[in-house]
């Protein structure tokens, strides 16, 4: 379990410092926790000085936060519009009005599919490119503004959704009834 | 100039000669010192050092006692002499003169 532990945190250093500072630890035979203190020590200090360059920075704030945050609107955009038109045909059984045809609906979402396949894969490459050790600081900051910004964009596509179904049964109920 | 922990550092690796390695070392300057060396100091100066070309580093033969991990073997270089003699000589011209007892009460040192 100890050595166990050790080792997944020692994934966090280049492989050959891994089993050098590992063989350290054995030789040593110091107990669990100052052996986690030493190799957390080592960590800390392995990934500080790789924020001492600029392109972690730049793939953090430009990627992770930038990039990442249009990326989910767009992500936003694709999952709202397929939501709505899946959730209008289970209830209703039509296409939801959006002002175009089916045709140019699918035409749409699709090209949207496209575009958030290539944004994904580039923004993907750039970030890991950038960051190289640090990568693991940069993609967590990354999927976690994609994920809010996702979460956000969705909770806002899903209550328009129900504003629009709402209105639209008004107004099928207005014209059928009424007549 | 070398910091005080870059000397150590090259005074036991200079001491170990041959044997010199990350756990060998550690132990060398926690001798030494008598305060606690940690890994992350260790490894972290090592490496500014070896950027420096003041040791050169390799990766040893695996051991048993080590759960058959390798070495980080180290050996100071011509230059790392060079840069802790002028340290030495420094400490030591620094030091001429000086007698290191505690002051009394009240008194200069």
């Amino acid at each position: 379990m100890n050595s166990w532990l050790l080792g997944v945190l020692a994934r966090a250093l280049e492989p050959s410092d891994r089993h050098a500072v590992l063989g350290d630890i054995a030789e040593s035979g110091e107990g669990i926790f100052p052996a986690l203190r030493d190799l957390l020590g080592l960590i800390i200090r392995r990934q500080a000085a790789l924020w001492t360059t600029w392109q972690p920075w730049l793939a953090l704030l430009g990627i992770g936060i930038v990039a990442g945050a249009s990326l989910s609107r767009i992500a936003g955009g694709f999952t709202g519009g397929i939501f709505q038109q899946w959730r209008t045909y289970e209830k209703y059984g039509v296409h939801y009005a959006t002002g175009v045809t089916p045709r140019q609906d699918f035409a749409f979402l699709a090209c949207l599919a496209a575009g958030l396949i290539v944004w994904s894969w580039t923004s993907g490459f750039v970030l890991q490119s950038l960051s190289g050790r640090a990568a693991w600081v940069t993609w967590l900051v990354f999927c976690l503004a994609l994920w809010t910004c996702v979460c956000f964009s969705s909770q806002r596509s899903a209550e328009h959704f129900w504003e629009r179904a709402a209105a639209c049964r008004r107004f099928a109920t207005h014209t059928f009834w009424s007549t | 100039m070398l910091g005080e922990f870059e000397y150590l550092l090259l005074s036991a690796a200079a001491r170990l000669g041959d044997e010199a390695y990350g756990a060998a070392i550690r132990q060398e300057i926690e001798t030494a010192t008598g305060s606690r060396c940690s890994i992350g100091a260790l490894y972290t100066t090592l490496d500014r050092l070896e950027a420096k070309g003041f040791v050169s580093t390799r990766m040893g033969d695996p051991t048993p006692q080590r759960g058959g991990r390798p070495k980080r073997m180290v050996r100071v270089t011509a230059k790392g002499v060079e840069e802790a003699t002028a340290f030495y000589n420094a400490v030591t011209t620094a030091s001429r003169g000086v007698v290191w007892a505690v002051p009394p009460a009240g008194g200069r040192v």
